[in-house]
C-alpha cells in the first residue's frame, strides 16, 4: 500500500482527518479490499495498545518526556481484561438488578427530556418510548426521544404546529420540534408557515421542508428512502456532507438509494401515504345525511384499529385482518379508506345487524378501488331474511356483477343477476351503488344505471347483516376475498332514485 | 459429552467469556470504523448487556467471540446511524464492508493481540512510556508535546515509528508461531 494511504488511515484512527481527507478515505476503503484489511489491522493494534496500556495497580504512568522515563521501567503493563474480569464478577451479581433498572433509568431520562409536542390521534397499538415501559396515547405530551410504533398509526403535533402521521412498523427519534429522524416506516407531515425548516432525517437522506405537505418512507432492509411532495416544496439530499441538494415541488418525488448517492426522481405515489387521520367534512357527507342514510361508514381509522366506525355511532362493525402490523387504513377517495388485501391480506369487515325500516327496499352506495382481479371476489354482501345480495368483481371478464338471491318471479327464478358491461379499471376510484324496490334491482357505476332487472316479491325483513371484502358463509366464514380499497359506504332503508345516485357520485367528484 | 458442548447457562461462563474476549470485541468495533475510544467504550457496554441477555441462545461458548462481534456489528451500524450527521466519520457503505469482513477475522485478531502483548513488553522503556501516556489516558499528542516542550509533529513521528516497529514485531511473532524454529521478534531492534 502507498505510504499516503497508510497515513490517511492512521490519521482517521487518530481523529486527525479533515472532511476532504475523509472523502478520499471513503473512496479508498470502498474500492480497495486490501486497504480495508489494513484499516482493520491498524485499528486492532490501536485498540490492543489502548487495552494493554492499563497498569495493574491502576496508577497512571504520567508522561514526563520521551527521553526521560521516571519510575516506569519497573511498571509492568498488564491485560485490562484481568481487572475487568474481576469487576465483571461483581457486575454479574448486580446484572439482573441493572437490567431491571435500565428501563427505569431510561424512563427517568425520557421524563426529563424537553416537551416537543402532543400525541393527537392513534389507531392500533400505542406509541412506545423505545427501551422504556412507557406507552403514549392521545393527549399525552411528546418529549424528545426514541419511539417505536409496532402496529397501526399515530399522529402528533409539534410545538411549531407541524402535524406528523407515522405508519407502523416504524422507528423514529424525535430530536426537537423541528427535527425528526425516521429509521423505518412511513411519515407524512403537514408543515404550517411557522414550522418551515422542519427536518426529517433518514439513514440515507435529509429532507428540509419549505412549508408543505410531504411524506417520507424508509425501507430499512434496502436502506433506501423516498420523499413525495403533495403540496409545496422540500429540499432533499443524501446524508454525506458534500451531497448535492435537490428541490422537489408539488407532485414530485425522489428516491435516495444510499447516503452517498444523490436523489433520483420517481413517480409520485399519491395513493400510498395517509396524510391525516381526520375525515374531511365534505359535500358527500352532507348529501348522505340529507338523503336519510341509516348508516354511513367513512372509514376513519378507529382507535383500536379493529372497529369499523359508523358516522352516527349506532351500527359499528368489526374489521378482521390477518396482517397485524400494518394498519387496515389506506388513503381513500375522501380521507381514509379500508384496505382489503385479497387472499394475502385476508381482511374483511362485518356489520352484524342493522335495522331495515321499510322491510324490503334498500340502497347500498360506496366508493371502490380495485387493486387486482382475483378470479371471483366479493366486494360487498348484504344478508337479510330470505334474500342475499352480492356485489362481485370477476377476473375473467373484469366486470362488476350484482347477484340477488331470493324472491320468486312466478317462473321459479330465485336469482337476479345484474352485470356492468364495461371492464372496471384497476387503481382508480369508482362509485358503485345498487338499489332494490318493489321487486326491481338496479346496479349503478359512477352515477349511471348500468343494468336493472325484476324478481319476485321478497319476504319483509327487519334487519340486515352486511360485509365488505369477502364472501361470508352462514357461520361467518370468509372466502373469495377482494383486493382493493373501499370508502364512504352508505346504507339506506329506502331505494334512492337515479337522480339521487348521480348526485351522490357527483359529490364524491367535488370532494378533495 | 465434551465440556465445550455444555450449554453456557450461567453467569460465570458469561463473565469468563467476556473477560477473555473483550479486547477482541473492542478491536472489532474499532476495526468496523469507530475511531473514538470513548465511542468504543459506549458500544461495548451495549454489546455486553445484549450479549448477557441473549447468552442462553449461544450454543457453544467457544463461538462467543464471533457471536459477540455479530452483536457488535449491529450496534456499530446503529451507532453510525445515530451519528449520521457527524462529518468526521466514514460513510455507511464503508462501515458495512468493514463490519462484514471483520467478522471473519476474530480468531486472527486474538493471535494478533497476543503477539502485540509480547512485543509491547519488549519495547524500550521510553517507547513504552509514550505508548502508555497516549493510550491509557487518551491524552492528545499535541497536549503531550506541549507538556514535554516538544514539537507535536516530532512526537507524532516518534509514535508512528513505535507503531511501525510494533507492527513488524507482531508480524514476525505471527510468523514465528507458524514456524517455531525461527528467532523471536524484538521491536527494539526494529524501531
Amino acid at each position: 500500500m502507498k505510504k499516503a494511504d497508510l497515513e490517511l488511515i492512521r490519521d482517521y484512527l487518530d481523529g486527525r482527518v479533515t472532511v476532504d481527507q475523509l472523502d478520499g478515505l471513503n473512496r479508498l476503503l470502498e474500492a480497495d479490499a486490501e486497504a480495508r484489511t489494513e484499516f482493520r489491522i491498524m485499528a486492532t493494534l490501536e485498540e490492543g495498545l489502548r487495552d494493554l496500556s492499563v497498569s495493574t495497580d491502576g496508577q497512571t504512568a504520567g508522561f514526563v518526556g520521551t527521553d526521560t522515563v521516571a519510575g516506569s521501567s519497573s511498571r509492568k503493563l498488564a491485560l485490562r481484561p484481568i481487572k475487568i474480569g474481576l469487576a465483571l464478577v461483581g457486575i454479574a451479581m448486580l446484572g439482573l438488578l441493572v437490567a431491571a433498572a435500565l428501563p427505569l433509568w431510561r424512563g427517568w431520562q425520557w421524563s426529563r427530556a424537553p416537551v416537543i409536542g402532543e400525541v393527537t390521534a392513534l389507531s392500533g397499538m400505542s406509541l412506545h418510548v423505545d427501551g422504556v415501559g412507557t406507552e403514549l396515547v392521545p393527549g399525552d405530551v411528546l418529549r424528545a426521544g426514541r419511539y417505536r410504533l409496532d402496529t397501526g398509526l399515530v399522529e402528533f403535533r409539534t410545538e411549531l404546529g407541524v402535524e406528523v402521521l407515522i405508519e407502523a412498523p416504524a422507528l423514529l427519534e424525535i430530536h426537537a420540534a423541528d427535527q425528526v429522524e425516521l429509521g423505518a416506516g412511513r411519515l407524512s407531515a403537514h408543515v404550517p408557515p411557522e414550522g418551515i425548516g422542519f427536518v426529517v432525517q433518514t439513514p440515507s437522506a435529509e429532507v428540509v421542508d419549505f412549508g408543505t405537505q410531504f411524506a417520507v418512507e424508509v425501507n430499512e432492509q434496502q436502506g433506501t428512502s423516498e420523499v413525495h411532495v403533495f403540496d409545496g416544496e422540500v429540499e432533499v439530499k443524501g446524508r454525506r456532507p458534500e451531497a448535492t441538494p435537490t428541490r422537489l415541488h408539488t407532485g414530485e418525488a425522489a428516491r435516495v438509494e444510499a447516503a452517498d448517492q444523490d436523489p433520483a426522481g420517481i413517480s409520485l405515489a399519491s395513493d400510498r401515504f395517509l396524510l391525516t387521520l381526520d375525515e374531511p367534512d365534505r359535500t358527500h357527507t352532507d348529501l348522505v345525511r340529507e338523503f336519510g342514510a341509516t348508516a354511513h361508514y367513512r372509514m376513519r381509522p378507529s382507535e383500536d384499529g379493529q372497529v369499523l366506525s359508523e358516522g352516527g355511532g349506532r351500527y359499528p362493525g368489526r374489521i378482521f385482518a390477518r396482517e397485524k402490523t400494518r394498519s387496515s387504513a389506506a388513503p381513500g377517495r375522501i380521507g381514509s379508506s379500508l384496505r382489503l388485501g385479497g387472499r394475502k391480506g385476508a381482511s374483511h369487515a362485518v356489520v352484524d345487524r342493522m335495522p331495515l325500516e321499510a322491510g324490503t327496499d334498500l340502497t347500498w352506495s360506496g366508493l371502490i378501488r380495485a387493486d387486482s382481479r382475483p378470479r371471483s371476489a366479493t366486494i360487498a354482501q348484504v344478508d337479510q331474511t330470505g334474500r342475499r345480495m352480492r356485489l362481485e368483481l370477476h377476473r375473467d371478464t373484469g366486470r362488476l356483477s350484482l347477484e340477488i338471491h331470493g324472491g320468486d318471479d312466478g317462473n321459479g327464478n330465485r336469482l337476479l343477476r345484474l352485470v356492468d358491461n364495461e371492464v372496471l379499471s384497476l387503481g382508480e376510484w369508482h362509485q358503485v351503488a345498487f338499489t332494490f324496490k318493489e321487486g326491481e334491482g338496479v346496479l349503478y357505476r359512477d352515477g349511471i344505471a348500468v343494468d336493472r332487472g325484476m324478481m319476485g316479491a321478497l319476504q319483509k325483513s327487519s334487519a340486515i347483516r352486511f360485509s365488505f371484502g369477502a364472501r361470508l358463509g352462514i357461520k361467518g366464514e370468509a372466502s373469495r376475498r377482494w383486493d382493493g380499497r373501499i370508502d364512504e359506504v352508505a346504507v339506506f332503508s329506502q331505494a334512492l332514485d337515479s337522480a339521487q345516485i348521480l348526485q351522490l357520485f357527483q359529490s364524491t367528484q367535488s370532494s378533495e | 459429552m465434551p465440556a465445550d458442548d455444555l450449554p453456557p447457562a450461567d453467569h460465570e461462563s458469561f463473565v469468563r467469556a467476556l473477560s477473555l474476549h473483550e479486547r477482541v470485541i473492542r478491536a472489532y468495533i474499532r476495526g468496523a470504523g469507530i475511531w473514538r475510544p470513548e465511542d468504543v467504550d459506549e458500544i461495548i457496554q451495549e454489546v455486553s448487556l445484549i450479549a448477557w441477555k441473549k447468552f442462553d441462545q449461544l450454543d457453544k461458548v467457544e463461538e462467543f467471540p464471533r457471536w459477540a462481534c455479530v452483536i457488535a456489528r449491529y450496534q456499530v451500524l446503529e451507532f453510525r446511524r445515530q451519528r449520521a450527521r457527524d462529518r468526521l466519520i466514514l460513510n455507511d457503505r464503508v462501515f458495512e464492508l468493514l463490519g462484514e469482513e471483520g467478522l471473519e477475522e476474530t480468531t486472527h485478531n486474538e493471535l494478533l493481540l497476543r503477539c502485540l502483548e509480547h512485543c509491547l513488553e519488549k519495547l524500550p522503556a521510553n517507547g513504552r512510556e509514550l505508548v502508555q501516556s497516549v493510550y491509557e489516558h487518551g491524552i492528545a499528542v499535541d497536549e503531550l508535546a506541549q507538556k514535554a516542550g516538544q514539537q507535536a509533529n516530532a512526537l507524532y513521528q516518534k509514535l508512528w515509528r513505535i507503531r511501525q516497529a510494533l507492527r513488524k514485531c507482531v508480524e514476525q511473532a505471527q510468523a514465528d508461531r507458524s514456524n517455531p524454529d525461527g528467532h523471536g521478534a524484538n521491536p527494539a531492534t526494529q524501531a
